[in-house]
């Protein structure tokens, strides 16, 4: 017992031996997270609250409702499909044309749609960016550049079509019939955003102007529920 | 397992004394300096806090409550330095809306001593960047972005010391690559460089300038599944980093990551999440004859 208490005031003296040297640099960590334990600042209320009473009146307002959580996933989400389709469902009343996609991308999409009242703050959260909707024509043969880059990326969010390891299918699940085609999308992605370089190859542009965000808040308004799609269009 | 490899490795520095890890744990931090780092990264315009039924993070964040808990660590330490490592804007009506001026008032009031741009920082365009910065009295520390030919040239600085007591801190900034990522109307002038090449000239010159601590404020990613520079590759590919925290890919991690760089010493890499909802603390007990990351030693 002696011997062992011996042994380790040796090992300790050796520690601290080698610290007095001062060489070491201790570290300690920690992610502390903000939450209810912390109070509000008074200052910092005091500097927010005009620009709040100014957002709030105007963000506030309740446009839409919904009735489960829409959520941005990959491959593919169910708040993916629904801001694909009403981009689709806009962009259709742009070109004359019935083969048009839309594609858009998973990063865009920045906050959930929390079931409940839905406002127009909460569409700023999840698209608030200042893109602008563009529709370009697609040569037929770019249609597999596309396939590839969702597979490769793990999914975006897509409408009027949707595809597998090999394959593209019409919105009915029948084989994509291989025609230039019309792909709705935004200024960000046709201009190589998140390197969807195949938008080089586009034929005709159409920039009508619009921004998603509009186009996002028109639709929802006349929504009364959100329509949640669960069709997975990425396999 | 990485900090056990560190720990280990740490023990081989100390002249292959056989000391065991769980007494270096117990370390005498009396003759030491204290250095208290905290971090955000990714703000992204979040000024109130998340609403009750958020998805994700339901009732976490808000700058009302992160300014009470810089305050409180202030009061009990002497030496803090306070660092964001870019996109404090986009993400909430309040950028829409006005620009940038809040978050950067904020920051300002919370006395960040320096932040780095990340790529939504171009978001209002680099004018727009510049006029919400005449609202921060912080530097932005970008070494890999030539601003050369755009209205930011002049703007940004590559680095910056930091004095706190006798300890001498070196804090420089990189940003990720702009092109796919940043829209070429917002960023078109702007050059992006190599990241490695540039921390390890940062890294020499804050050594020259006597820095005793080098932190890295890095808006690059924490990890990708290819040969994309990220925090890590950076670590590996770098020496004379004790720190790098890091941004833009929202990471959580519960213990910074700990990766031997060139030299095979450790370098700390961390990164909390996004949107204010954590603050990074990083407390450094600096000893007297510290020289290099080869005698970082990381205790619980």
């Amino acid at each position: 017992m002696k011997l062992k208490l011996n042994i380790l005031i040796f090992i300790i003296g050796a520690g601290l031996t080698a610290c007095s040297f001062g060489k070491e640099t201790f570290v300690k960590t920690a992610s502390i997270p903000i939450d209810k334990t912390y109070p509000n600042s008074a200052k910092v209320d005091s500097i927010v609250t005009p620009y709040k009473t100014q957002l709030d009146a105007e963000m506030n307002q309740v446009i839409t409702h919904a009735a489960v959580d829409f959520v941005n996933n990959k491959p593919w989400g169910n708040l993916g499909n629904l801001i694909a389709d009403i981009i689709l469902e806009k962009g259709k009343t742009l070109v004359a044309d019935s083969h048009v996609v839309c594609l858009l991308n998973f990063g865009g999409l920045r906050a959930p749609l929390n079931k409940g009242d839905i406002t127009l703050g909460d569409i700023f959260k999840v698209m608030p960016f200042d893109n602008q909707m563009v529709l370009v024509k697609m040569p037929a043969e770019t249609m597999e550049e596309i396939r590839a880059y969702l597979k490769q990326s793990g999914g975006e969010p897509i409408a009027g079509f949707s595809i597998d390891s090999l394959n593209v299918f019409d919105v009915y699940g029948n084989p994509w019939q291989a025609k230039d085609f019309w792909v709705i999308t935004s200024d960000y992605l046709m201009n190589g955003g998140d390197r969807m370089y195949f938008f080089q190859k586009r034929l005709e542009t159409i920039e009508p102007g619009i921004l998603f965000r509009d186009v996002l808040i028109e639709s929802v308004q006349k929504q009364a529920i959100l329509k949640d799609n669960q069709q997975p269009r990425i396999k | 397992m990485e900090r056990r490899k560190f720990i280990q490795n740490t023990g081989l520095v100390l002249g292959g004394l056989a000391i065991a890890p769980n007494l270096i744990a117990a370390p005498n931090l009396k003759r030491t300096t204290k250095i208290t780092i905290l971090h955000t990264n990714d703000t992204h315009s979040n000024i109130d806090a998340f609403p009750a039924n958020h998805a994700k993070y339901p009732g976490l964040g808000g700058v009302s409550r992160r300014y009470e808990l810089v305050q409180e660590i202030r009061q009990q330490e002497e030496h803090v330095l306070l660092l964001d490592a870019g996109d404090i804007f986009q993400g909430t009506p309040y950028f829409n809306r006005f620009g940038g001026v809040l978050e950067l008032k904020l920051m300002t009031s919370m006395k960040y001593d320096a932040a780095t741009m990340g790529n939504h920082d171009f978001d209002a365009g680099m004018d727009g960047f510049l006029k919400a910065k005449a609202y921060a009295d912080f530097p932005f520390l970008c070494s890999n972005y030539d601003f050369k030919n755009t209205i930011l040239d002049g703007q940004t600085k590559k680095h910056h010391l930091f004095q706190k007591g006798n300890i001498k801190i070196g804090v420089f900034g990189l940003g990720v690559e702009t092109k796919g990522l940043v829209p070429d109307a917002l960023c078109k002038e702007v050059e992006y460089l190599n990241p490695v090449e540039i921390a390890q000239d940062r890294v020499r010159e804050l050594q020259e300038l006597g820095a005793d601590l080098i932190i890295c404020l890095s808006h690059l990613g924490y990890s990708y599944g290819n040969d994309k520079i990220s925090d890590i590759k950076l670590a590996q590919q770098t020496e004379g980093i004790h720190l790098i925290i890091g941004g833009h890919t929202h990471t959580f991690l519960e213990k910074p990551t700990v990766e031997m760089n060139v030299k095979g010493n450790p370098t700390l890499i961390n990164q909390v999440g996004w949107a204010g909802v954590q603050l990074g603390r990083i407390d450094f007990y600096v000893g007297k004859n510290f020289k290099n990351e080869s005698q970082l030693i990381l205790i619980d």
